[in-house]
């Protein structure tokens, strides 16, 4: 009996003995690269560490070479205009204007863009979903001939090249940034440059980061409140601007490509004709698919930095980001004359999710408080983004 | 402490018990038709109202589900049971069992077993159930108030099990005098697994006597894969909760999900010694489930691993009608993200927990007031939120009834 009393009370101390040596914990495990790609991008420890293709991994040199590409004018076929003509830091790098003009004077069909976490999106520009990278991107504004917008075409694609190649400060610029080339400059080092600059663009110090970084104080009650309401079933943001960068259009340096989304909404700003249709200028994720129900369907944008970015949808149509909130509280826009004429909230088309419902003044301005508290001054002040001719 | 000598050390206790031993209540078929129900009145719950959502009880650390729903204050039907059990010839017997929840003010009801039962062999001790049924791997993984020693669920049960293993499948038993030896092979239906996944499950019990005490021990290893399982305990909801309490601007809407293999193990001893009019009794048990595979919600993703370590271990006596007993349980809790998932996606996970390690401690005294009523009177310590817990206690009662003996 006693050996028996003393094998049990074994079997029972045993388990807590070891027990005791376990502990609870929580790893995330990041390797040394991605402690130095984190430090390199300045990424904020509550974001993500963005995706990059493996051809191009980001260096410091390239993102100092890419910031000065983007703010000189010699990279348009006529030195007028530079990435920076359209794309301001101090609107997030967005311009301010309803469309903006090209290089050559030709007013474009799309709003540009804030460029502020561009690199989280999955896809890129407003509603192509074949444009994966920033590297694929920036053909399009630098070499596209139609429309023009900084107007490198072939034709004149060595002249600019030469512009950089007879430039001593770019010479040493280029050979930082690419040492194991001797091909002197190509447009692919060009974008590549760029792209790494774009990359960099990291905005993750507004109020709402450091409200959830544990600063309760960062939100007034007012954009609490919207905040909430963002998030909930009534106004329903969250469906399509979810996540640290509120867009669904979403990619990280652990995105698996199976589970990437590419989403693209019609949010029924337009129905020309009542048959589904926008302007004939822009019929959105169509122009690229050629299916008739993608017909003004675009990406959801970050709101990162929104209320620095207006006017707002894909063409700047709407004006305010108060009437934007209207807009979707609305269920769409009806036009009643023009030449767009046209129920948005009937389009055939349109959201699921885009329905009319019931806020009051107080609400509407509540999310617009919250939306603006998406802001981020330090970004839109970082020395690392200004241009560096003016320094 | 690494799985293997778990498993090593598990070999060793089920050879220790194997010793000497009577046959096993599992291959048991008389007919039966029993009620159970338990109703219990809380001062207060720890688990609700402190977190995302406010019926939604998270330990911090843990990936919780299945039906680990939180203890509620107030009045609440725990559960209410019917089970029927019919031998409806020499060899066949059908088990069923009828389960009514009740949560947030909502009563549910399921089918918790029904399964075809065939006795076969020269001495009648192979069994082969077939249909939907509860685990016989350790009674922590199939809990019901109605029939348990608390009327909350046991932290070990929640956290490993999601406090109720039910699963559709078949499951062969081998009986011989003094243990059982049993394979399940399911769907999968049953946290830690998901649907069409597939689930193994092997075990051994063991019963002892040696003169004054009364002792069991049983073994079981679990394999169960999941293909994006998720925390649906409040899907039914749809609640985003309360937002601005969130690290997040996702709701419920975007789940993370685990997809992957968990295997598990578990060693259950319990003894019971008669001395001088009193019964003296003890449960141990110890459990450790590893988790390796993907998280994921719509944007992010990263590879993960986790190891739970969770420890039970009861003490009780019982004189005459009145049991009092002390159950005191505690985890571990070790997750690996193999990559640098944001700390929004980690907050969303609830899977950071800063070396917390959740405890409960349960007290109960219970009075078999009839044959069919007992009353039970519980304190609870419950650490299973943070470090500073909260006591409580439940007043409530349980009923039993053997309607029926169907010939």
């Amino acid at each position: 009996m006693t050996k028996f009393i003393k094998l049990i009370t074994s079997l029972v101390l045993l388990p807590f003995l070891l027990l005791a040596c376990g502990e609870s914990k929580t790893i995330v495990q990041q390797t040394e690269d991605e402690l130095a790609l984190r430090q390199l991008l300045e990424v904020p420890d509550h974001m993500a560490i963005p995706d990059f293709p493996d051809y191009n991994p980001p260096t410091q040199e390239k993102i100092t070479l890419g910031r000065h590409l983007f703010y000189d004018n010699k990279l348009s076929a006529n030195q007028t205009q530079s990435c920076s003509s359209c794309h301001l830091q101090s609107l997030a790098f967005a311009d301010g204007k309803k469309t903006p003009e090209g290089s050559t004077g030709t007013v474009l069909a799309r709003n540009s863009q804030g460029l502020a976490n561009a690199v989280y999106h999955s896809t890129l520009t407003w509603a192509n979903n074949g444009l994966l990278q920033l590297e694929e991107q920036l053909v399009i504004p630098i070499r596209a001939d139609n429309p023009i917008e900084l107007g490198v075409t072939d034709a004149v694609v060595d002249e600019v090249l030469a512009r950089f190649d007879n430039d001593e400060r770019y010479v040493n610029l280029f050979n930082a940034a690419f040492p194991d080339s001797d091909s002197g400059v190509t447009m692919n080092k060009i974008i590549f440059a760029i792209a790494s600059f774009c990359r960099s663009m990291i905005s993750g110090n507004a109020p709402y980061d450091r409200f959830i970084n544990g600063d309760k104080s960062a939100l007034t009650e007012q954009q609490k409140k919207g905040f909430a309401l963002f998030n909930g079933e009534r106004f329903e943001c969250f469906h399509c601007h979810s996540g640290i960068n509120f867009s669904t259009s979403y990619r990280d340096f652990n995105s698996e490509n199976t589970s990437i989304k590419f989403p693209f909404f019609n949010n029924g700003l337009y129905n020309v004709g009542g048959l589904g249709d926008y302007p004939a200028i822009d019929q959105g994720l169509s122009d690229i698919s050629l299916k008739p129900g993608d017909r003004g369907k675009f990406r959801p944008q970050s709101l990162r930095n929104v209320a620095l970015t207006a006017p707002y949808m894909h063409d700047g149509s709407i004006e305010t980001l108060r009437e934007v909130v209207e807009h979707y509280v609305a269920g769409g826009r009806n036009i009643e004359s023009g030449p767009y004429a046209g129920d948005g909230r009937t389009n055939p088309n349109k959201s699921g999710l885009i329905r009319p419902f019931d806020a009051s003044d107080a609400e509407i301005d509540a999310v617009v408080a919250f939306l603006e508290s998406l802001t981020d001054y330090e970004f839109i002040n970082n020395p690392k983004f200004s241009n560096p001719f003016e320094e | 402490m690494s799985i293997k000598y778990f498993y090593f050390l598990s070999s060793i206790f089920s050879i220790v018990f194997s010793l000497n031993v009577y046959a096993h209540s599992n291959l048991k078929k008389d007919n039966y038709l029993l009620a159970n129900i338990s109703i219990t009145a809380r001062d207060s719950s720890y688990q609700t109202g402190t977190n995302q959502s406010p019926l939604l009880w998270q330990v911090p650390g843990a990936l919780l589900g299945g039906e680990a729903v939180p203890a509620e204050q107030g009045i609440t039907l725990d559960d209410a049971n019917l089970q029927l059990g019919y031998a409806f010839s020499q060899n066949g017997f059908i088990s069923s069992s009828l389960v009514a929840h009740n949560h947030d003010a909502e009563t549910s009801i399921e089918i918790d077993n029904l399964f075809l039962s065939y006795t076969f062999g020269e001495q009648q001790n192979w069994n082969l159930d077939l249909g939907k049924y509860s685990t016989y791997s350790t009674e922590t993984a199939v809990w019901h108030a109605s029939r348990a020693t608390y009327s909350e669920a046991s932290l070990t049960s929640d956290l490993i099990f999601g406090r109720h293993v039910s699963d559709v499948g078949i499951r062969l038993i081998y009986n011989k005098n003094n243990f059982d030896v049993g394979i399940e092979i399911g769907n999968g239906d049953a946290w830690p697994g998901s649907p069409s996944e597939g689930s193994i499950n092997l075990y051994t019990k063991y019963q002892l006597e040696v003169k004054k005490v009364t002792s069991s021990a049983s073994f079981w290893v679990q394999h169960a894969k999941a293909d994006k399982r998720v925390d649906t305990r409040l899907s039914d909801a749809h609640n985003h909760g309360n937002a601005t309490d969130l690290n997040t601007t996702l709701g419920d809407e975007n789940p993370i999900a685990f997809s992957g293999d968990t295997n598990l193990g578990g060693i259950l001893l319990d003894a019971s010694l008669s001395l001088g009019g009193v019964e003296f009794l003890s449960e141990l048990e110890w459990i450790i489930s590893k988790s390796d595979g993907e998280l994921n919600d719509d944007l992010e993703n990263s590879a993960y691993e986790n190891e739970y370590d969770a420890l039970r271990f009861l003490i009780g006596a019982e004189i005459n009608r009145h049991v009092v007993s002390l159950q005191y349980e505690s985890a571990t809790l070790k997750n690996i993200f193999l990559d640098s998932v944001s700390p929004n996606f980690l907050a969303r996970s609830y899977l950071d927990n800063n070396g917390f390690e959740p405890s409960k401690i349960s007290a109960s005294w219970r009075w078999n007031a009839t044959e069919n009523l007992l009353l039970r009177l519980e304190w609870y310590n419950d650490k299973t939120i943070d470090e500073d817990g909260e006591d409580h206690f439940g007043l409530g009662v349980r009923w039993n009834r053997n309607f029926a003996v169907l010939n």
